[in-house]
């Protein structure tokens, strides 16, 4: 970095005020690893101080500034990064360092409108950013933030009830008790059995994240399944009622978000699968809205959730035909 | 207890709740299944002589799905007529269809073929296996049920190959 | 392949050994994590392990065994979290821990071990953790395996399902639910077990079917362990019992529709459940018995029932039935509903569901004749409305229709409290020929082994109508009999004469001819066997009258009316075509007129002699018969003293010329010499009762005996007609005959002495001589000794 500065580079150190208390979350990098990361809420302000430490007698530099940046990076758009937010502060005008030097700032109220998010072929990251400007290389120093968006109980939560089928040979009706749950929820739900002319090995509830991207002819859809949820075993005749309880905690789920800056959504679906003795899937996707709720969760048990439903998630023995009927 | 909605959680730190389901009637608790559907491809026997020698197979379907028009029904079919099944599902329906015993065409030909070729007793046996294996896995289909061509498989007594085909709705 | 394929037992063995491999591993490293305080690591084990249990490739025997062994590998898992718990571990988070397996078979039974832990730890969840496993199981809709993980269900709340009347919160003892709850729990287990049991007939090729039935019927302990912890229930009373418990699993087993499942649980209920209950719920169960498929042996469900009250109704440690229980009502009327309602029943059924009524009354209400009559009266009424025809000997009904009737008979062993049962005899006629003789033969049979007398003319009637078949001729009788069994079972009916016993003389003698009018039509093979011990009973009954002589003074006209009677009875023997039968019992008549010595006895012995007479004369006529007949003729006649001269003479006269007319010399010879005896020890009443000692007349009888003899070509014969001549002679000489001197003796022995050594060499001379030598003998000592009497001097020897 400083190869042209000889002996002109300093170190940059972000210290956040509350450092000590704030609570941190985790967020997937963008290689895929995990960190974690200073949490931060919609309206928050954010204060500390940015201390240069010299490495060198003196530093000389066209001023110093403080930037928190909100960014959507589109992956195949490398380069190309969307700020949706970009709040500055000039902490020093043009001069020249002769001793390390801390800088106070302060971004007040900060309106921090999406949440933080790491998908498959879209990241959403805020982050401060300290440059030193130079004359041949800046000196950067960049502190990413997570940032929650949480929501209040919604106001309409109807039930998902539904009846599906092949006709003459497969009649059920679902129910889910609500169509918005929040990160921590369970979903509560039902399958009822009306006709049953196929041979039903096993029936499962998948849930399924759909990160859409770009517009128009340039849609990319790229679907995870984030869990895979075997809710019977066995063949039923009709009228059987086939219990549902799925707990949302131990799963990385993130709110539902629609069209977050017209550049993406992140979209979650319960997809109802039935499988028949010959592998053919017969399956209902149905789209549910997940939100966050500010809660206070122990965090061993949170833990704890993600091992059990990392062993224990249904093998992939089989491969599903290519056919598939709803 | 809760006649609808989810019943409340029992001690606050555990949570039980379900939805109330309607109580399934006796009758059907106890009915038979509805998917009854049974193919055993059987009794192979070899015909004619010569060129005109062909071997034919037992067809023996047993079901209760209302779709087809027979409970039971039994027929003769050789490796040609699971064939044009095929050919038909692939043209008229949206199945993938699965696909047959090989042809086996290195047993028909005269400098290569040993023994009795394609008439080995245990060459037909492994076919006859095999021939199970796809018409079973067709038949319980959904889509393939509503297809002309595997009603008259199964069911008609001569396969016409200049049928009309078409869907089926027999319910 | 579907995954119901039925696996060769060779590969069941290597798949189950597998699977238990799986297990032990999983379960070793279990048991290590948790010793390390890994729970997490553990759990991951756990569920390695329960994975094996999602198999459908396993026999249901094979998965029972895996079963096993995983449900004992999880006890420790159960144990580690209690100790978790009492060293003040928070488990509340693994109950929504576990349910993120995402595989539903390790899940629930995951849950369960949980959810049971968490129970113990507070109780106050137990209801709505109980509640909460029995529904989220539906979740398992595999039949074998939704049925074992049912019963780890059942299994691990065994001992934690609450069992009193109150919930009562603030008690520990008895918060979290109460008795209703968990029988709710258990209800509901049961009706999906047993959905899931009967279900699991349809899983697989119906080639397999018969041995799939098999495997199912192997597994039914599963379903029936929820009957067994319901009676485990203490604080099910009957009132509970009657209103929520058996109604509701009745309803589960008439509507399953399943002839193994029906067949299996009501036998459960019937075992399971305390006997004190089933008396207060007989209706219920019994309706339901009446709607259970047709297949269902309903027959042995209902009998499994009886007895076992029946069983309870004996034991001394229980209070009985209550008095006002009907129980025998009860059944009745409810099994008359299910043969109605079931058309298709066996007849042999429906008989043996009456014998087990039978046996009930007979153990339950042992002096209630009226129940065991109803049965009957039921029975013949069942039969009637079939419109049967006679039952042939053999078949199924018959045998069980002679097993219901054979009851009363082996119970009472009483023949008259028999008779109160006045439908028995409709019930018997539903037999036919063979089996009716049967029956009556086993009557008859139990009635002389129990020697109880017969005492009175009505009870008569009824026995002889009752066994008519041993009686008289049936009009489905076949044309031949065996004769051995046709003289044995006559045999019997006179030895059960014997039994006819009134208590006064009057009352035995009408006993007497209502016999003799059932006897009487009996045909001519029968009254040989039962005329004559019914002569003999009368003849015994005029001795009684001549006892009571002295308080009946009407006696003599009685005995009068007896002999006249007998008179009949023997002439009807005639009319049989029989001759030595009647000839005997007019001699034995003839004798005890004479003894009994009423008025006019003298006319009827006469006329019972001369009858005798008769039959030798006109019915008799091989030889050897006639020289028997007359033989007994002349030791009777010998024997009575009650004849005047008038009589007496032409009776004896009569005597000598029949013998004297014997076609066979030898027999005229021995004929005569029997005669002798009559004018020897003859009396007449003018001898005053002293023998008439006509010496002379003996003489000549002997003299032509010898006569005779000498007329024998056979020198052996005669030889031996010599013996017993010259054996008479001394006879008569040592009695003081004077007309027989020794000279003729000597004459005779010198005839014998000659004629003895000529005769051939052989077993009959060797007779002769031997008679011949202990004559001597004789002789000899009379010679020697000094007794009284005529002298032997002389004699040459």
């Amino acid at each position: 970095m400083s190869f042209f500065g000889l002996g002109q580079g300093a170190d940059i150190d972000i210290a956040l005020d509350d450092a000590a208390t704030r609570k941190q979350a985790e967020i997937k990098t963008d290689d895929g690893r995990k960190e974690k990361l200073y949490l931060f809420y919609d309206g928050e302000s954010l204060t500390g101080r940015v201390n240069v430490t010299l490495k060198g007698k003196k530093l000389e530099h066209q001023g110093i500034r403080i930037e928190f940046v909100g960014q959507i990076e589109l992956y195949y758009d490398r380069g190309n990064h969307h700020e949706f937010t970009s709040l500055v502060k000039e902490l020093a005008r043009p001069g020249e360092l002769t001793q390390s030097t801390s800088y106070p700032f302060e971004f007040l109220n900060v309106e921090k409108p999406y949440e933080s998010y790491t998908g498959a072929n879209v990241r959403l990251r805020y982050f401060l950013r300290v440059t030193i400007t130079k004359r041949l290389t800046d000196t950067v120093r960049e502190m990413d933030l997570v940032v929650h968006t949480l929501s209040h109980y919604p106001e309409v939560n109807s039930s998902i009830k539904m009846e599906v089928g092949i006709e003459d040979c497969l009649h059920i009706e679902f129910e889910y008790n609500k169509s918005k749950y929040h990160l921590k929820d369970v979903i509560v739900g039902k399958i009822y059995f009306l006709l049953v002319r196929i041979k039903i090995k096993h029936m499962e509830l998948a849930i399924i994240k759909r990160e859409t991207t770009g517009s128009g002819p340039n849609t990319f859809n790229e679907n995870e399944t984030i869990a895979k949820y075997e809710i019977m075993d066995g063949a039923p005749v009709r009228g059987e009622s086939i219990p549902i309880r799925l707990f949302l905690s131990g799963y990385e789920l993130t709110p539902t978000m629609r069209d977050v800056n017209k550049k993406f959504s992140v979209r979650y679906y319960l997809n109802l699968v039935l499988v028949d003795e010959e592998e053919r899937r017969y399956f209902k996707q149905q789209e549910v809205t997940l939100w966050r709720k500010a809660d206070k969760v122990k965090k061993p048990l949170q833990m704890q959730r993600q091992q059990m439903q990392h062993f224990v998630s249904p093998s992939q023995n089989s491969k599903p035909e290519p056919s598939s009927d709803e | 207890m809760a006649e609808d909605g989810s019943t409340k959680p029992a001690a606050a730190d555990i949570d039980t709740s379900r939805l109330d389901s309607k109580r399934q009637t006796l009758d059907d608790a106890y009915a038979a299944p509805a998917n009854f559907l049974e193919i055993d491809v059987c009794n192979h026997q070899t015909h004619g002589i010569g060129n005109k020698r062909y071997t034919d197979y037992e067809v023996r379907m047993k079901t209760n799905l209302p779709v087809f028009k027979n409970k039971e029904s039994t027929v003769r079919r050789r490796y040609s007529d699971f064939e044009f099944l095929k050919q038909e599902l692939e043209r008229d329906s949206k199945i993938v269809v699965p696909a047959l015993p090989g042809k086996a065409l290195g047993r028909q030909l005269p400098f290569l073929k040993k023994g009795d070729g394609i008439f080995e007793d245990e060459f037909i046996e492994q076919r006859q296996t095999a021939l199970e294996e796809f018409i079973n896995k067709i038949a319980g289909h959904p889509l393939a049920q509503n297809e002309k061509s595997l009603h008259m498989f199964l069911q008609d007594k001569a396969l016409d190959k200049n049928y009309v085909p078409g869907k089926v709705r027999n319910t | 392949m579907p995954p119901t394929q039925a696996v060769a037992s060779e590969d069941q063995e290597k798949l189950l050994e597998e699977a238990q491999q799986v297990v032990k591993v999983q379960a070793f490293q279990m048991k290590r994590s948790l010793d390390k305080g890994k729970l997490m690591d553990g759990l991951k084990n756990a569920s390695n392990m329960l994975g094996e249990l999602r198999t459908s490739l396993l026999s249901p025997k094979g998965y029972y065994e895996l079963y096993m062994s995983v449900c004992d590998e999880l006890r420790h898992l159960e144990q580690y979290l209690l100790d978790e718990y009492q060293k003040g571990h928070k488990i509340a988070d693994l109950y929504e821990l576990v349910q993120y397996a995402g595989n539903i078979v390790p899940r629930l039974y995951l849950l369960i071990t949980v959810g049971i832990v968490y129970i113990k730890a507070h109780q106050s969840s137990r209801k709505d953790i109980m509640k909460d496993l029995v529904e989220m199981c539906r979740g398992v809709q595999h039949p074998l395996r939704g049925l074992f993980l049912r019963n780890y269900l059942l299994q691990c709340t065994r001992n934690y399902l609450p069992d009193t009347e109150q919930d009562e919160s603030d008690n520990p003892e008895t918060a979290g639910g109460n008795i209703e709850d968990s029988i709710d729990f258990i209800l509901l287990n049961f009706a999906e077990m047993n959905k899931l049991w009967v279900r699991m007939q349809h899983q697989g090729h119906s080639r397999d079917w018969e041995k799939r039935e098999k495997e199912r019927n192997e597994l039914r302990i599963l379903v029936g362990t929820n009957l067994v912890r319901l009676s485990q229930l203490e604080t099910v009373d009957v009132e509970r019992y009657k209103k929520d418990i058996l109604p509701e699993v009745v309803e589960q087993v008439v509507s399953c529709r399943d002839t193994i499942a029906q067949e299996y649980l009501m036998e459960c209920i019937i075992q399971v459940f305390p006997d004190e209950f089933h008396l207060q719920t007989l209706s219920i169960f019994l309706k339901a018995c009446a709607d259970l498929n047709t297949a269902v042996n309903v027959k042995n469900i209902i009998i499994a029932m009886i007895d076992r009250l029946a069983l309870f109704a004996c034991r001394d440690d229980t209070a009985g039935i209550p008095a006002d229980l009907k129980l025998f009502d009860i059944f009745s009327l409810q099994i008359a509903g299910i043969i109605e309602a079931r058309s298709d029943m066996p007849t042999e059924d429906i008989v043996a569901l009456q014998v087990s009524l039978i046996n009930l009354a007979l153990k339950c209400y042992q002096d209630r004749v009226d129940y065991i009559d109803k049965v009957l009266e039921t029975t013949a009424s069942i039969f009637e409305k079939l419109k049967l025809e006679l039952l042939k000997n053999n078949t199924a009904v018959a045998k069980e229709l002679q097993r219901l009737l054979k009851i009363p008979v082996d119970s009472y062993n009483n023949i008259l409290t028999l008779l109160k049962l006045e439908h028995f005899v409709h019930v018997v006629e539903y037999l036919d020929y063979e089996g009716r003789k049967t029956i009556s033969a086993y009557i008859v049979n139990n009635a002389i082994d129990n020697n109880l007398p017969v005492p009175s003319q009505e009870q008569v009637d009824q026995i002889l109508t009752l066994v008519a078949p041993l009686v008289k001729d049936q009009p489905d009788q076949p044309e031949e009999e065996d004769p051995e069994d046709f003289a044995e079972e006559q045999g019997l009916m006179g030895r059960f004469i014997n039994l006819l016993q009134a208590e006064d003389a009057d009352q035995q003698y009408l006993i007497l001819n209502t016999a003799r009018k059932h006897f009487g039509v009996g045909g001519n093979k029968r009254i040989k066997y039962t005329l004559p011990p019914l002569t003999f009973s009368a003849f015994r009954l005029a001795f009684t009258y001549k006892e009571l002589g002295e308080e009946d003074d009407k006696w003599e006209k009685k005995c009068q009316k007896i002999f006249t009677f007998c008179h009949q009875t023997i002439t009807a023997l005639i009319k049989a075509e029989l001759a030595e039968l009647p000839l005997r019992l007019f001699l034995q008549g003839a004798l005890a007129a004479g003894e009994i010595g009423f008025e006019n006895h003298e006319t009827v012995a006469y006329e019972f002699m001369s009858q005798a007479f008769s039959l030798y004369e006109d019915e008799i006529s091989d030889s050897k018969a006639q020289l028997a007949a007359i033989t007994l003729i002349i030791a009777t006649f010998e024997r009575m003293s009650c004849f005047g001269e008038e009589n007496h003479e032409p009776l004896r006269t009569q005597c000598a010329l029949a013998a004297s007319k014997l076609l066979k010399k030898p027999d005229q010879c021995r004929g005569v010499g029997v005669c002798s005896h009559l004018f020897w020890s003859g009396r007449s009443t003018e001898s005053n009762g002293e023998e008439i000692h006509d010496g002379k007349r003996v003489a000549e009888c002997l003299k032509k005996a010898l006569r005779i003899a000498n007329q024998c070509m056979d020198p052996t014969v005669q030889v031996q007609l010599f013996v017993e001549i010259l054996n008479r002679y001394i006879y008569f000489y040592e009695r003081g005959n004077d007309q027989i001197t020794i000279q003729v003796l000597n004459q005779l022995l010198d005839k014998i002495r000659e004629d003895m050594p000529n005769l051939e060499d052989n077993d009959e001379t060797e007779q002769i001589t031997k008679h011949y030598n202990n004559t001597i003998d004789h002789l000899r000592n009379k010679q020697e000794s000094a007794e009284e009497g005529p002298s032997f001097e002389g004699l040459a020897l």
